[in-house]
């Protein structure tokens, strides 16, 4: 490109002079790079694969020692006893096994599946809900509602507050559900059945990938809705052949950060139920009995634990990639 | 198909954003009237923000005018929904729905009112067969795969298919490169004069509205200036603003003095076409109403000349006393630095000295 700009003014000056000069530098268009040029006037195809491997080189080697090298050790991990004060042993699938035959770590999974099915129902798919309708109010209400939303509330303090609002003695819902509803006393975090249930409720009011929707949402021509209002579709209809199209790849991408996120989930549930995972671990995710297993340093066993749950993850993700993939004739 | 009327619409946006409040002030239709003849085809230009597209969805219901009637065929539809009116509208995005075949599209409207399969499947056969050749390949397509001009033709054959009363067209072909532009635009006035159906064609293309348009609309700031045909208003403006607005390369308009049937321009004397009061006016000339080389015409310096072989003519940019003034030529016109220019004094336009009121227009051009 460079070189041919320059080329150009000079061509129309004095065309039977320019070319021979143009020959010295380039050995013409299909022989390749020129062979001498001035420093400042490389062939920009060499100049940017230097640029290229040198603007890619700190990220790299930043996700090689921070990324990929402790995953693959993991896994290498995984295999071994990974004593700590003497050297290590290859043990095998031994880690595997034992961890496979732990009644703890089945009801960890146990407790991540629930928790992961509720937590996409109510806090992933509650949301595109709300921000359709939430489209559907007045310019003004939509700026309200959505500055209500998500104002920037610190996770640790909300979820201590929530802990608060859950105390079966002096907690609000505990108020609500006796004093406004005339139930009988709630045990909310301490039934090993509702546990799971009252640690998803509060994400829903976090409202969770709304924005995002709501953004998306709001990048819809008006011409679309406008279009099927003049045919007559009602709102439903226009949700269904609108605006949930148009939500598809956002939905399919944040899908998978849910599922991952949700497989993962460690720090709600150890800040409202303790590190047991209390009542009687029934609340206790795989990440939580993972940090356990660190805790009383059998680091094999935590890697072989790990790499279950990434075999699990991916799986999940292959089966809503494969759910989600996109027609094959667009 | 229905005679539109439209009386009197006054719009207001009480939460117009941005530009300040004095925006908002100052209605978005200010007492629009229209008419349109049954199978007319009126087209609206007029510059951005001049109101065209709300006059649109007004009459399309997608809008609630705050004053003024809207009636097809003597039936006021003011508080009709837009579904029960009968109107179908084409976009400048083409709104189509996404995810679905062109068929899907065309058949929508017969989900929404819950009509038989074999009712849609005929009608968009029927369309189709209307529509041309090569219209049925669309149909099975996903819209995504289409071009532009192709979506355009599902979108104009989705309210084909449901047989309107009334075409609203909102710049449907201001998306699509020049070519395809010029090509689209045939085609549709094709389908137009084959359906027969009234239209309003909205464009801010002034030449696309003279293609277009039986008559033709101005609007500015939310008023209509002039409706008429193109000739009306290209030899008979309303006002300064349409003698400007129409016509391409613009008129030119030189501030001159009268005085005894005389017009004193730019240092030439040239005699007014109509008794003119004495005092500062302003005459328009039209591009093909100068006269070159000749010895009493007014000193024009040329700054370009700009050939077009396939008319045969040419253009020539410059000025008179400052003023930008373009002139029809020949196609062999010399390159000069400077050129005497004078009017063809029967087709010249005067205007008041301020303001924009027009004192006399040639009116149309007697070409037999």
């Amino acid at each position: 490109m460079a070189a041919s700009q320059q080329h150009t003014p000079v061509e129309e000056e004095a065309p039977a002079a320019a070319r021979p000069g143009e020959r010295e530098t380039a050995p013409g268009p299909a022989g390749g790079p020129p062979a001498s040029t001035k420093p400042g006037t490389q062939k920009p195809g060499r100049r940017r694969r230097v640029e290229t491997t040198l603007f890619t080189l700190p990220a790299f080697l930043f996700q090689l020692s921070w990324g990929w090298y402790p995953m693959i050790m993991a896994f290498v991990l995984s295999f071994t006893d990974a004593a700590l004060r003497r050297p290590v042993q290859f043990t095998g699938l031994e880690s595997y096994q034992r961890i496979w035959d732990d009644p703890l770590v089945a009801q960890s999974f146990r407790v991540t599946a629930v928790y992961t099915v509720l937590s996409i129902t109510l806090t992933f798919f509650i949301p595109i809900f709300v921000a359709i309708l939430l489209m559907e109010m007045s310019r003004r209400h939509i700026r309200w509602m959505m500055l209500l939303w998500f104002l920037p509330l610190s996770g640790v303090a909300s979820t201590v507050l929530f802990r608060y609002m859950f105390n079966a003695q002096y907690g609000l819902f505990q108020w609500v559900a006796t004093k406004v509803l005339g139930l009988p006393p709630q045990p909310f975090l301490n039934s090993a059945d509702q546990v799971l249930f009252w640690l998803v409720v509060p994400g829903i009011l976090f409202f969770g990938p709304g924005l995002i929707y709501m953004a998306t949402l709001q990048s819809i021509p008006a011409s679309y809705f406008e279009a099927a209002e003049i045919e007559g579709a009602g709102f439903w209809r226009k949700m269904w052949t609108i605006s949930l199209p148009r939500l598809r790849p956002i939905i399919s991408m944040l899908l998978i950060f849910a599922i991952i996120g949700s497989t993962q989930a460690f720090e709600f549930p150890t800040i409202m139920t303790g590190a047991e995972g209390s009542p009687g671990g029934a609340a206790r995710t795989v990440v939580m009995y993972l940090f356990q297993l660190l805790q009383q340093l059998r680091y094999a066993d935590a890697t072989a634990l790990g790499v279950y749950l990434f075999v699990i993850t991916m799986t999940l993700v292959v089966i809503q990639r494969r759910f989600f993939r996109e027609d094959p004739d667009t | 198909m229905a005679r539109i009327e439209v009386e009197k619409i006054v719009k207001r946006y009480s939460d117009v954003e941005g530009v300040g409040g004095a925006r908002s002030a100052r209605p978005a239709l200010d007492t629009v009237s229209l008419d349109i003849a049954d199978g007319e085809t009126i087209a609206i230009v007029g510059s951005s923000g001049c109101g065209k597209s709300t006059l649109l969805k007004i009459v399309a219901g997608l809008e609630q005018p705050d004053e003024g009637v809207v009636r097809f065929d003597g039936e006021d539809v003011t508080a009709v929904r837009p579904q029960a009116r009968g109107v179908g509208m084409v976009f400048q995005d083409y709104a189509l729905y996404p995810s679905m075949k062109g068929k899907g599209n065309l058949a929508y409207y017969f989900q929404v009112h819950g009509r038989t399969e074999e009712e849609a499947r005929a009608r968009a056969q029927e369309t189709a067969d209307r529509m041309g050749i090569g219209f049925e390949q669309l149909l099975d397509q996903s819209t995504d795969t289409l071009s532009g001009g192709q979506q355009q033709r599902v979108a104009i054959a989705r309210c084909i298919v449901r047989e309107p009363r009334l075409f609203l067209m909102d710049e449907p072909i201001c998306n699509l490169d020049a070519k395809l532009r010029e090509s689209t635009r045939v085609e549709i006035r094709k389908l137009l004069r084959k359906f027969g159906i009234s239209t309003l064609y909205v464009t801010h293309d002034q030449q696309e509205a003279v293609f277009m348009g039986d008559r033709i609309a101005v609007m500015r700031g939310g008023r209509i200036e002039q409706i008429g045909t193109f000739d009306e208003l290209y030899y008979s403006p309303a006002n300064l603003f349409v003698a400007t607005f129409i016509g391409s390369p613009p008129m030119t308009v030189l501030p001159a003095i009268a005085s005894g049937g005389l017009l004193t321009v730019a240092g030439a004397e040239w005699p007014a076409p109509v008794p003119v009061p004495d005092g500062p006016v302003r005459i328009g000339i039209r591009p093909e109403s100068w006269f070159t080389g000749r010895g009493d015409g007014a000193l024009m310096t040329v700054s370009h000349i700009e050939r077009i072989p396939t008319e045969r003519a040419a253009f020539v940019h410059g000025q008179v006393d400052g003023v930008p003034v373009v002139v029809a030529a020949p196609l062999n016109q010399p390159d000069t630095a400077e050129l005497r220019i004078m009017p063809d004094m029967g087709r010249v336009y005067v205007f008041a000295a301020d303001g924009e009121q027009c004192l006399h227009t040639p009116g149309p051009l007697d070409l037999f």
